[in-house]
């Protein structure tokens, strides 16, 4: 389905866009100080 | 698809592989013929509806001739406090159901997951010794992850069910705002000691800082907020959207961490609390 997005220039529009196109974003982003979990 | 008021934000889009339309809210008579060239089969609207651009983008997308329609809100709107934004958000969503669209309004809590959210990450800081709790924190909190809301939001645009309908999308459960903080500070590693305090005099100079302020960082409205609970039904989301948060970690004083059931894939730990803001 082709998505008009509108707002979302913050993180939550980068999250849309990439799921909307297949994509994964379950990447984490993690403060220096603290270490990713283990998958 | 996405709608870009300037060049950096098509750069933005076309990083994460959308491409842009050049438009902007404030702009509502351009907007009825840029939405026109969309040639999009539905509409995602990110967009804040504190802004009161909610009748231009209805009528922009009926012009176009785009009937379904996700909206993002916020579960702010449930406030008891006289908030600045509430009444220009209810309207929003009044406009929205009157709209004649498929609609379906989503009303996220704190979106946190991000070091861009602005949000408790600017409080929870692993080498702060003593940390003010306005409030005594016993009041809940229930945020959400950003990957979970925008799970819901394309889900809402795939199922039918979802027209016509307004979901609140929380996190898996409710918790105090102290045993956010203390499930935090563990996770950091860090020995913040946590100080109850009065919410009363924080509110008094936060109104003194935001008068002071050209940008003031937190606001009044922020802190008196931390005196409400902040919990939410996620049971229609979950019927309507296969809404499914991971459940958080919970942290029981005096026997360490307990992990509860996470989707596939997905493990929330306290490290995702400390990336949560405000």
């Amino acid at each position: 389905m082709r998505l008009l997005v509108t707002g979302g220039s913050g993180f939550l529009g980068e999250y849309v866009l990439t799921e909307a196109r297949g994509g994964v974003t379950r990447r984490w982003r993690w403060p220096a100080a603290v270490q990713p979990p283990t998958p | 698809m996405a709608l870009a008021r300037s060049g950096a934000a098509a750069d933005t889009v076309a990083r994460h592989g959308g491409q842009s339309l050049t438009g902007d809210l404030d702009d509502p008579a351009r907007l009825l013929g840029v939405f026109g060239t969309a040639r999009c089969e539905a509409l995602v609207n990110l967009a804040s509806l504190g802004f009161g651009h909610a009748p231009a983008v209805v009528a922009a997308i009926r012009a176009a001739a785009i009937d379904r329609a996700v909206f993002v809100s916020t579960t702010a709107v449930q406030t008891t406090l006289p908030a600045h934004s509430r009444r220009i958000r209810l309207d929003a969503e009044q406009q929205i159901r009157d709209s004649g669209l498929r609609w379906t309004i989503l009303r996220p809590t704190t979106i946190y997951g991000a070091p861009g959210d602005r949000n408790l990450s600017r409080l929870l800081l692993p080498r702060v010794p003593v940390l003010p709790v306005p409030g005594g924190g016993r009041h809940l909190q229930q945020p959400v992850h950003v990957a979970d809301v925008a799970d819901a939001v394309l889900s809402a645009v795939e199922r039918p069910a979802a027209a016509s309908h307004c979901y609140d999308v929380a996190g898996p459960e409710p918790l105090s705002f102290t045993e956010l903080l203390r499930g935090c500070a563990r996770e950091v590693g860090s020995q913040t000691r946590l100080v109850p305090m009065p919410l009363a005099p924080r509110v008094a100079a936060a109104r003194c800082y935001e008068v002071l302020s050209a940008r003031p960082r937190i606001r009044a409205e922020q802190l008196q907020r931390l005196a409400e609970d902040k919990a939410f039904a996620i049971s229609d989301a979950i019927r309507d959207l296969g809404y499914a948060p991971p459940a958080v970690r919970r942290w029981h004083p005096g026997r360490g961490p307990c992990t509860r059931t996470c989707r596939p894939g997905r493990v929330m730990t306290g490290s995702d609390l400390a990336l949560l803001s405000w």
